[in-house]
């Protein structure tokens, strides 16, 4: 039974997120809170999958997604700094880090097969919505050129970790 | 007497239904990974295996400090599609073999005799997917690729350079890796000519080519990779961590 609350509650999350990020109208300094937070809430979860994952190929998943957000998220902070822009907390964000807070406490109490489905569904649904506030949200809002560069080209690497994802759930069985 | 046949013949009826219950449980599909124990059995019956004249005998190219390279080109043409050309075997054959192709360079493979090594390549492993070579490389080309897989773990750069042509590379072709994608992703290269890959992405690539003829490893950001085309041939080649980033390498 808690189980179920806790998916309705991240199915809820879910939902709730592009809605979210699909309304804003953000500025810089906003944008570079919610790619750092994007960033940083994959992190997270692979490294959680690096560990708890029993399938070796859900374990390098994970292992990648913490080196590829980690390598996104220096230039991001790179850029940043250059820029001299103080990233902006905002709403989408906050509710990038709560949602993202939330699957990782689903995910640590999964184990085995379990947790590999639970993790690579919700890869699947992150980067779909990722990219969705990418092409929705971030990039056309984006002023500085630096800026709206790095989101166009770390998009492609958001769009192989979305197949990939697929792969891996197509393999592992719904 | 009659008893010691009885003994054999419950023997031999318990390592049959031993060796049926194994094929059973595990099938004889090749993908799975040996256990350590069965690779350091199966390593020292194949070094057990090895006549000792054999394995004691000396490269005679030993004091030829180019040997490798004739080796690593036959090496390239020969060996690179299952042990991949740097030689550490983790190529789309060498890893899904049973057992999976061995990295040459590792400790293991490089405590053999280069005698030892070069009786591995004239005449196969059997219940591997190690062939026989003594009908394709003469015996002096089999000592060269002994003289390459020694080389290969401490292979640079500029070891891949080949001196006389070392102005080449300021003008090799470039592949740059930017925003997950290879540009361009549809290259025309002479034979002889290298070819650079730069990976201006802020997070690892590959590259790896369907065939195994080459694969670079994971290249960190800003890191160069290259390769110099042997043979005349198409090579379309991928990078395995991101799926969709495809290209194709033209060998004239």
């Amino acid at each position: 039974m808690k189980r179920i609350s806790t998916c309705a509650l991240m199915a809820a999350a879910l939902l709730a997120l592009p809605a979210a990020l699909a309304a804003q109208t953000v500025n810089d300094a906003q944008i570079a809170a919610i790619v750092v937070t994007a960033n940083q809430v994959d992190i997270d979860a692979g490294k959680l999958a690096e560990t708890n994952a029993s399938d070796a190929k859900v374990k390098a998943f994970g292992k990648q997604m913490v080196t590829d957000h980690t390598g996104v998220n220096k230039q991001a902070t790179d850029l940043v700094t250059k820029l001299g822009v103080t990233p902006q907390d905002n709403p989408t964000a906050q509710s990038l880090k709560s949602g993202g807070a939330d699957n990782v406490k689903h995910l640590s109490e999964l184990k085995g097969k379990e947790f590999d489905r639970a993790y690579v569904n919700h890869e699947v649904d992150y980067h779909q919505q990722v990219l969705d506030a990418l092409d929705k949200t971030l990039i056309p809002n984006a002023q500085n050129s630096d800026l709206k560069g790095l989101l166009v080209k770390v998009r492609p690497a958001f769009v192989a970790h979305l197949e990939h994802a697929k792969m891996l759930q197509t393999s592992l069985g719904k | 007497m009659f008893r010691i046949g009885v003994v054999l013949l419950g023997g031999l009826v318990m390592v049959a239904m031993g060796a049926a219950y194994f094929v059973r449980q595990v099938g004889l599909s090749a993908d799975r990974t040996p256990g350590r124990v069965e690779t350091v059995i199966a390593r020292n019956l194949v070094r057990l295996s090895i006549p000792a004249e054999q394995a004691a005998a000396v490269n005679p190219l030993k004091n030829d400090t180019d040997a490798w390279r004739r080796g690593h080109t036959l090496f390239d043409s020969h060996c690179a599609v299952c042990h991949g050309t740097d030689a550490r075997g983790a190529t789309p054959i060498g890893k899904h073999t049973y057992p999976p192709v061995p990295d040459l360079t590792a400790s293991a493979i490089q405590r053999f005799s280069d005698g030892a090594l070069y009786s591995i390549v004239r005449h196969g492993v059997s219940w591997t997917g190690m062939p026989a070579f003594q009908h394709t490389l003469s015996e002096q080309e089999t000592w060269a690729t002994v003289a390459f897989i020694r080389k290969a773990g401490s292979l640079t750069a500029a070891d891949l350079t080949p001196t006389d042509t070392a102005a080449d590379v300021s003008h090799a072709v470039r592949v740059v890796i930017d925003g997950t994608r290879f540009h361009p992703d549809d290259l025309t290269v002479s034979v002889g000519e290298p070819v650079v890959w730069l990976n201006a992405d802020p997070f690892p690539h590959n590259i790896e080519s369907s065939t195994g003829r080459f694969h670079s490893g994971d290249l960190a950001p800003d890191a160069t990779w290259q390769w110099r085309p042997a043979r005349p041939g198409t090579y379309e080649y991928v990078c395995t961590l991101h799926p969709g980033m495809k290209a194709t390498l033209r060998v004239k």
